[in-house]
């Protein structure tokens, strides 16, 4: 089918033109797969350039971003998606490090004294194309198409590399794990500059289903009517957004359509996993419970409804195409039941990290093999289970946050340990008292767009070294 | 403190604000650190300052000071006091 040019490489071929892609709630309209194609082309258009780019796109739910950001890939470039609500001396931190050739936006944030950048004439309803004077002249790699954040809201210069094979991988492997036909609706209910919420959109995008962009919180009435006036099929949650959801009860919000529901990002409780598995079959719909990494594009494992509860605490097995073991320390395969680290394998496994322009033209660097650092095992019939992170991040209502960078913050007033604890971050400080800790958290909650009593603060004479003079933060998490 | 006071007290706990007027004409798009984990302290502050329990059309139509009074007095506290 001739229309489906670009986003051939995210979308059947075989779908309908006709079909609903997406609903944008901002202007109360559906968009055809036909009507998608013909914004997406329209933006590409005005974005296509003599060589390669690497493209900005401050992301929101809505259809202006959306097509922004598929007529970037479509153009060719280079895409990283960013947060339009970073605060803007981390934008322009990063403008200045990786000085992109565009900056696409889409209208109401706009970032103030971009320097050696110039704003093309803005159309009605296509997104604000800033164009760089000079862009960084270095090569960008063929197969580089997404890079995304590895923490969204600290504005973290190292990216994750992706490849048009890894998005595409990912997307199938999403598609069939879930069974999304085209007749699912996914409300939007995560920001696309997160993998996980990207994925909702590629996975959507690659079954011929449909999308309902909506940048309302879930605790809003007005999130709740687009669900219920589009007739959402499946919603997608981080832990904390299922805390909430049981707060509410999804059976007093009157939204009969929505049959499938989704968790990643974190551990969520066993007991909300056994009660929403059972809420969902009470409806005749799904729960699926998903283990993955932005480094792994976002998918690594999928729970099946149907092996709950007897896999209570289980992340499922590795999507189709991937294969995931439990490595020992010493190297070895460790046996059913035996700890070690998660190793995953597949076509979904990033390109490599990127932490400034000269990293855009490295090639694969990972061969396919991601050590995950989380800590797992898996039982006699090949389901894993997580019991541990050993990477230096924290999952805090689904964002992940680098916790050097947290205490790189504070270091200057003294010597500061940064670790998590349950939705919470701990943090040991040899200086300081409580005046000081409010005003440290208030800070912190301000940039990471958390509230303040997320971060708890300790006074300690002394932060636990290891032999080799280092803090040891087994010994802290391990504090009462 | 009357029952007016206490909300403004609960808003900016929940909003990391101070307590003044302003809090009374607060509407949950005005201000960008009113996300949901806000919103469910909110919820928490006015349950725990009311002893009331807040039910589903409660918590997802608490989107601005006023309506919070109304959610109040149908909870048969008195805002005038």
């Amino acid at each position: 089918m001739g229309f489906i040019r670009s986003m051939r490489f995210l979308i059947d071929g075989r779908c309908d033109p006709n079909a609903y892609a997406a609903y944008d709630a901002a202007s109360a309209a559906w968009y055809t797969y036909g009507a998608l194609q013909a914004e997406v082309d329209r933006v590409a258009e005005r974005l296509r350039h003599d060589r390669k780019l690497l493209v900005f796109c401050f992301i929101r739910n809505n259809i202006r971003s959306v097509t922004a950001y598929l007529g970037a890939l479509e153009a060719g470039h280079a895409v990283v998606l960013l947060d339009p609500d970073l605060e803007p001396s981390l934008k322009l931190s990063l403008i200045a490090l990786y000085r992109p050739g565009l900056i696409l936006e889409s209208g109401d944030t706009e970032t103030p004294g971009r320097s050696g950048y110039r704003c093309g004439i803005p159309t009605e309803d296509g997104p604000s194309i800033w164009s760089s004077d000079e862009p960084a002249a270095g090569e960008i790699h063929e197969q580089l198409t997404l890079l995304l954040s590895t923490s969204g809201s600290t504005g973290s210069p190292k990216l994750v590399r992706l490849s048009r094979d890894n998005v595409l991988s990912n997307a199938l492997a999403i598609r069939d794990a879930l069974e999304i036909g085209s007749d699912e609706r996914a409300i939007s209910s995560l920001p696309f500059y997160y993998s996980y919420g990207l994925s909702v959109l590629h996975s959507h995008l690659a079954a011929g289903a449909s999308v309902v962009l909506t940048d309302e919180k879930i605790t809003s009435s007005a999130f709740w009517e687009r669900v219920r006036a589009t007739e959402c099929t499946s919603f997608a949650g981080v832990p904390y957004m299922y805390m909430i959801l049981d707060r509410l009860r999804l059976d007093n919000l009157n939204v009969p359509s929505l049959k499938t529901l989704t968790q990643a990002g974190g551990k969520l409780g066993n007991e909300l996993i056994f009660r929403f598995h059972q809420l969902m079959s009470r409806r005749g719909g799904r729960f699926f419970v998903m283990y993955g990494q932005t480094e792994a594009t976002a998918r690594i494992a999928v729970l099946p409804h149907s092996c709950l509860p007897e896999k209570l605490g289980s992340v499922g097995k590795a999507i189709l195409g991937g294969t995931l073991r439990v490595e020992q320390a010493d190297g070895e395969p460790a046996g059913p039941g035996q700890s070690g680290e998660l190793v995953f394998n597949g076509p979904n496994v990033m390109m490599g990290y990127a932490s400034g322009p000269d990293d855009l033209a490295l090639g694969d660097a990972m061969h396919g093999e991601l050590r995950t650092q989380d800590i797992g095992c898996c039982d006699a019939d090949g389901f894993f289970v997580i019991t541990g992170r050993s990477r230096r991040f924290a999952k805090l209502f689904g964002l992940r946050i680098n916790l050097d960078e947290i205490e790189a913050m504070l270091k200057v007033h003294g010597p500061t340990a940064v670790i998590d604890g349950e939705n919470q971050l701990l943090i040991y400080c040899e200086h300081g008292e409580s005046g000081h800790y409010a005003e440290y958290g208030t800070l912190l909650a301000d940039r990471l767009k958390l509230h303040k009593t997320a971060f708890r603060f300790h006074k300690v004479d002394r932060l636990p070294l290891t032999s080799n003079g280092k803090i040891d933060y087994p010994r802290l998490q391990t504090r009462p | 403190m009357n029952a007016k006071s206490n909300l403004r007290q609960s808003f900016a706990n929940a909003l990391n604000l101070r307590n003044g007027d302003e809090i009374e004409t607060l509407e949950y798009r005005g201000i960008p650190q009113w996300n949901s984990l806000a919103h469910m302290q909110l919820v928490q502050e006015i349950e725990t300052t009311f002893d009331v329990m807040l039910d589903t059309e409660d918590v997802i139509g608490l989107s601005s000071f006023q309506k919070a009074l109304g959610i109040l007095s149908k909870h048969g506290i008195d805002i005038t006091a």
